[in-house]
């Protein structure tokens, strides 16, 4: 199932300059994901997950080292390169959402097919059809404040998947939402990352995820602390069926 | 360049394509659904141009009211003036055609030109006002101040005037680039969302210049009817002796021409004014979609 490598990175350090004080992010991470893999970042509050997270989804250039994504080295492409990465081969999902206030449903996941190129029609045929596959398509025509938490982020779970992305990145995809809804999004994710076969990257601090994960990687003090394999969770399983 | 640089060098199989500028009709379709849902609270943002248009408009209207009347053409026709109280209950008994009443009364109107009345009121009319004075049946003669004003004053007035107007638009400007760097601070995580979409920065450039286009246009519409109301209101109060003159003194071509004018400056100025932030808007990273503070 798992395909060739999706996203690498080299020694990759991020140093924070702030005024005299530089803050060391990133201490040199090396990570090879692969495609169809579903991958959760766990760590502490100020570990330097949030940097790596933004490193791997190509928001942000790492200060030394390199990030591959596709086998592409992120820091040498320009800025209308870069939209067109964000666009077409990496989907992002929000803690809190993120939806564009001022529009529906519909609308919001066909933003990222706007931006791509593709014609009216065809954007609203594959924004229900998406929206569909998160059971939403009966609300298309809803805004964001008229709409639950959960059915907020699952129109958001349809956006990123607008362009058939290679990757999604999740940041904290159940961080505002309660246990029962954040449960759904992650079967959700989990059904999409089997059937599209799309590699999801989640940073996250909730164990639900850790079920769902193939792989999980503990970030520390900048550094890889521990990469654990689907078979470890298992292990854990208790401790998530505890929260019910 | 550096693309081909960098795929050649790490010889990939994908292709990474450069994003497409998006046809200008989607950015209007876009700002467009944006300026529609949050009319209202940018009408507010829109406030000072709405008043500095009015402003603008009733001092370019009643300036035009002010020269019509003051024209060769008009200034020299007979009005009943109301110099003696109640000119208009006079005519009126005058025209109903009751014998003696009328006689009695006839002798109370009087008639002066439009020169005398506004003399009277302390506007310029220019040399030849003074000596058509009035000629009313009571022998009342005319002739207020006697020597015509400069046109030097005149043109004092209407420099103080577009001093003023200058000064009031450029406060709005000042105005809308404030309101407008909230407006980006508010829409920070749904511009860095945009960007994590795949916006261009320039496209997210257009989107804010197209919505206070759209808005100034409005708002500038908005200035012009409250203007033209204003004006209509204080020349019919200001000039209600001459109030059948109104209407055909003013060049109405010249009007129509400052309206023009009008739209023009409050559209243009709201653009201006949204140009730095929307820079400031175009440069905010993408990463700021992820903060969580709201």
């Amino acid at each position: 199932m798992l395909g060739q490598t999706i996203v690498r990175t080299k020694d990759v350090k991020r140093i924070y300059t702030m005024g005299n004080v530089t803050v060391e992010a990133l201490r040199g991470i090396n990570i090879e994901i692969r495609a169809g893999e579903y991958l959760s970042i766990m760590g502490p509050s100020g570990s330097g997950k949030s940097t790596f997270f933004n490193m791997v989804g190509g928001l942000d250039k790492p200060t030394e080292g390199k990030v591959y994504i596709d086998e592409v080295d992120v820091a040498q492409l320009d800025a209308y390169e870069l939209a067109w990465l964000r666009c077409r081969k990496v989907g992002y999902i929000f803690q809190s959402f993120n939806l564009i206030p001022v529009m529906t449903a519909l609308e919001n996941v066909t933003l990222p097919m706007v931006f791509a190129g593709l014609n009216n029609d065809e954007a609203r045929d594959k924004g229900m059809e998406l929206l569909k596959q998160v059971g939403l398509d009966k609300r298309h025509s809803h805004k964001p404040f008229e709409m639950s938490g959960g059915q907020q982020q699952r129109v958001a779970i349809a956006r990123a998947l607008a362009n058939d992305p290679a990757i999604v990145l999740a940041d904290e995809p159940t961080g505002n939402l309660d246990l029962k809804t954040g449960t759904e999004i992650i079967d959700i994710l989990k059904r999409l990352n089997k059937e599209r076969n799309v590699t999801i990257i989640s940073a996250t601090h909730d164990m639900k995820m850790l079920k769902a994960s193939d792989r999980i990687v503990w970030i520390r003090d900048g550094r890889v602390d521990k990469i654990e394999k689907s078979e470890d969770i298992v292990i854990q399983e208790g401790s998530v069926d505890g929260e019910h | 360049m550096p693309t081909s640089d960098s795929q050649l060098l790490e010889g990939n199989k994908i292709r990474i394509g450069k994003q497409i500028v998006l046809p200008f009709s989607k950015a209007v379709e876009i700002s467009l659904r944006g300026v529609r849902v949050r009319f209202w609270r940018s009408m507010i943002t829109m406030s000072g141009i709405i008043l500095a248009i009015a402003f603008m408009v009733s001092v370019w209207v009643g300036g035009a009211v002010l020269d019509g009347l003051r024209s060769p053409e008009v200034r020299e026709r007979k009005v009943i003036s109301a110099v003696l109280g109640e000119p208009d209950k006079l005519v009126y008994e005058a025209a109903d055609g009751t014998g003696k009443t009328v006689e009695l009364k006839r002798e109370r109107v009087v008639r002066n030109t439009v020169a005398f009345i506004l003399n009277s009121k302390g506007y310029d009319t220019g040399a030849a006002s003074g000596e058509e004075g009035a000629q009313g049946a009571d022998g009342r003669s005319a002739g207020p101040g006697g020597a015509a004003p400069a046109a030097a004053s005149v043109q004092s007035r209407g420099s103080k005037d577009l001093w003023l107007v200058v000064l009031s638009l450029c406060v709005a400007v000042v105005g809308i680039v404030n309101a407008m760097l909230m407006s980006v601070t508010e829409r920070f995580r749904e511009i860095g969302t945009m960007k994590c979409l795949g916006a261009l920065d320039s496209f997210i450039v257009k989107l804010f210049l197209l919505e206070s286009g759209f808005l100034g246009g409005i708002g500038t519409a908005i200035g012009v009817a409250i203007g033209l109301l204003l004006t209509a209101v204080s020349s019919l109060i200001g000039f209600w002796a001459v109030r059948g003159e109104i209407f055909s003194a003013i060049s109405w071509s010249s009007v129509l021409w400052g309206l023009g004018i009008t739209l023009l400056t409050g559209t243009a100025l709201s653009v201006i004014g949204t140009i730095y932030p929307a820079i400031v808007a175009a440069r905010m990273e993408p990463v700021a979609a992820m903060r969580q503070e709201a």
